[in-house]
Order: C-alpha cells, then structure tokens, then sequence
C-alpha cells in the first residue's frame, strides 16, 4: 500500500494556490474600494473642515495657500474650487446650530451678529451638495451692505423656508441638510488668535415642521 | 490553517488601500482643475479669453459654493502658446484678481485697494517663459501651462451687479501679442 492510495484530508497544490490567488485579487480589489471610498470621505464635507474652529463655526487656514496639505487641496478642489488665500479672504463654515444639531431646511433659525473686523462680509446658504438651493427666492444670503443693525450694533436674520413678514431672510428652501458659510473679505486680522477671538455670528433653532 | 492563509492578503489589502488613497487624494485637484479649465474655456468660447458670467444664482451656478454677492469673470489658461495678458478695469468697490495654478492653489491675488484706481494689468507666464511686460506690470508665474485667471467684484443685488457690470467692461484676457517663448 503507497502513500497515493490513502484519501488525503489536504487540497491538491493546484486547487491551494487558486484559493490563495482568489484571497489575493480578493484584498486587492476591495483594497482598492477601500482606497477611493476613504479618499472621497476625508475629501468631502465643508472647507472648513480643518484645525480652527470658532463656537461652531470652522475653517483651515492653509485653503489656497501652497502650505495646504494634499488632503486639503483635495478637499477645498471638490467643496470651495478657487477660494482665495486667507490673506484675502476667510471662508467660516457650519452644519450645525447652536445646540450642535444639524441644520435642515425642516427648521426655522434666527442668525445674529454683529460688526465683523473686515471690509466686507456675507453668509451665503448651501445644500448638501455644495451648491445654492436651488429655489427662485433670490435669498441665498445676507451681507454686510444690506443689514439693518439696531442701536447697539446687531442684525438679525431669519432662516427658513417662507419668508418672514419682517427683516433680512435667507431662504432654505429646497436645501434639505444645509450648511452656512461666513465669508470674511480682507480680515483685518488673519492669525490663529485673532480669528479664533472672533465673536461669530450665532444660529439658533426657533422651531421645527413636525 | 485559515488565518495563516489570509495574513498576506490582508497586508496587500491594507497595503493596496493606502496606496489608493494617496493617489486618489494627489490626482482630485488637478483632475477637477482639468474639467473646470475645460468648462470655463467652453463658456469663453476658447482658452484665454475673458468669460463674464451673469449674477449668479441657482439656475446658472456652475461650480460650488458660487457667490450670489459677486460678479465673477473667469478666464481659462492655456500657456502653451506664451503668456497671456490680463486687464482689470477700476473699482468702486471691493475688486479682485486671483490666479489659480493646475493645481488649484491660489497663487496671486491682487485687490482695488492694491492697484491704481483706474485698474491694473497682468501678465500669467509659464517658468522659464520669456516675458515682455511693461514697467511695475505684475508678471505671475505658473510652473505649468494650465490655470485659472478669476476677477471677482462686490455685487450683491441686482442695483450692485448693474454697477459691477459697468465697470467690468474693460476687463479682459488675451495672449500677449509678439511674446517670445
């Protein structure tokens, strides 16, 4: 009796290495999703995903800069193309209001500030895909030129889907989750301190839709 | 048996992914900059001319996060052929001009309060490129041959985009005529 003649337990070397070649092309190709998935996440969101962050707002001082990491370059390319250095300007960004709950065009928000250290400023809405609402309000933000502020140098606006019977309005209409973004032209300061001392405008949530 | 089998598929896996996300990451910027280039041009009618849009709103936008406050004008660069001159009329009010590399890093930018008051020209060069520019002209070199060329003036509302559009109709983006490579 040989050796041959007893059923062995163990593939033949063939049937091994296609299994073994099936494992590989098997990580390589979800190596590869895995890639290009995480790749298009870290890249995403707003430009203002970065270090500095002021209440809740946030921006990344290396946007347009050549200092820019390779992660911010991509980012700032697929969420805020040709955005301008902050020497020129500074670009805030939100998604939440002030209790950190997502802003969604379900809701009604009251935004308040007041006189930005800048030569011009606005705050302008974007829906989830980076672009304005698409709705025919001509209301997709509020600048410096056109607030009305009171005696003690603060302006409000009202953010909702309707607009209100008074006062400056940004219509989220059509903008399902939405973020904001605080552009600030020739800041007068762009070091980390003075913007994150910076008294931001606030966002609070007034009501939601059922 | 099969965790000895799966070690070496993990690791090129793991391997294969970081591999991918580097890559993916370096190529987004040039290869959105490709496309916006493209566009851009396709508005002007060619590269390097000078494409005034409209105010922007939701029907028209064409790229992210546009402005409804500004009144932009773009121009595609195509350097290949030699440097391009770029003019940029007065201002009274917030102005700027900004070059974006193909890469997309914002590699100049200029404002009203940083130019004489009647305007100011530009010249965008290749590196290397030989340039005829006139005295205190600015000359903006690309390490490339494609970039962007973006004019930004304040204009929110309709009254404000009337007045930017007035003094914008000087501005404009052409080849520098009788330039040496």
């Amino acid at each position: 009796m040989t050796d041959s003649a007893i059923p062995s337990r163990q593939p033949r070397p063939r049937l091994r290495r296609r299994g073994a070649l099936r494992r590989y092309l098997a990580a390589t190709l979800v190596g590869l999703a895995a890639g290009v998935a995480s790749a298009a996440s870290v890249t995403g969101g707003t430009m203002g995903d970065g270090s500095l962050v002021v209440g809740r707002w946030s921006t990344d001082l290396a946007i347009g800069g050549p200092a820019a990491s390779p992660w911010v370059r991509a980012r700032v390319a697929r969420v805020g193309l040709l955005a301008l250095s902050r020497e020129e300007t500074v670009y805030f960004d939100r998604t939440t209001d002030e209790e950190g709950e997502p802003l969604r065009d379900a809701c009604r928000y009251r935004l308040a500030g007041g006189a930005l250290p800048a030569r011009w400023w606005s705050v302008t809405i974007y829906g989830a895909d980076q672009m304005l609402p698409r709705n025919p309000d001509d209301a997709a933000s509020v600048d410096a030129t056109r607030l009305a502020t009171d005696a003690a140098g603060t302006w409000t606006a009202t953010v909702s889907t309707a607009r209100p019977a008074a006062g400056a309005w940004i219509s989220s209409r059509g903008a399902g989750t939405f973020s904001l973004t605080l552009r600030l032209y020739n800041a007068l300061r762009v070091d980390a301190a003075a913007l994150r001392a910076l008294a931001l405008p606030t966002v609070r949530r007034t009501g939601c839709a059922l | 048996m099969t965790g000895r089998a799966w070690g070496g598929p993990l690791l090129l896996g793991i391997a294969v992914a970081a591999a991918t996300h580097i890559a993916t990451v370096t190529v987004i910027p040039g290869a959105i900059m490709r496309v916006a280039v493209g566009r851009i041009a396709e508005r002007a009618g060619e590269a390097n001319r000078l494409y005034q849009a409209p105010r922007p709103t939701p029907a028209n936008q064409q790229v992210v996060r546009t402005s409804p406050d500004l009144a932009y004008a773009t121009c595609a660069l195509d350097l290949a052929t030699g440097p391009v001159r770029v003019t940029v009329g007065g201002a009274s009010s917030y102005a700027s001009v900004a070059v974006y590399d193909g890469t997309t890093d914002n590699v100049f930018t200029l404002n009203d309060r940083q130019w004489p008051t009647d305007g100011i020209t530009l010249v965008v060069a290749r590196t290397g490129a030989s340039v005829t520019a006139a005295p205190g002209e600015p000359v903006v070199r690309l390490a490339g041959t494609r970039g962007v060329v973006l004019i930004r003036r304040l204009a929110p509302g309709d009254s404000a985009f009337a007045r930017a559009e007035r003094e914008r109709a000087g501005d404009a983006c052409a080849p520098v005529s009788g330039a040496t490579r």
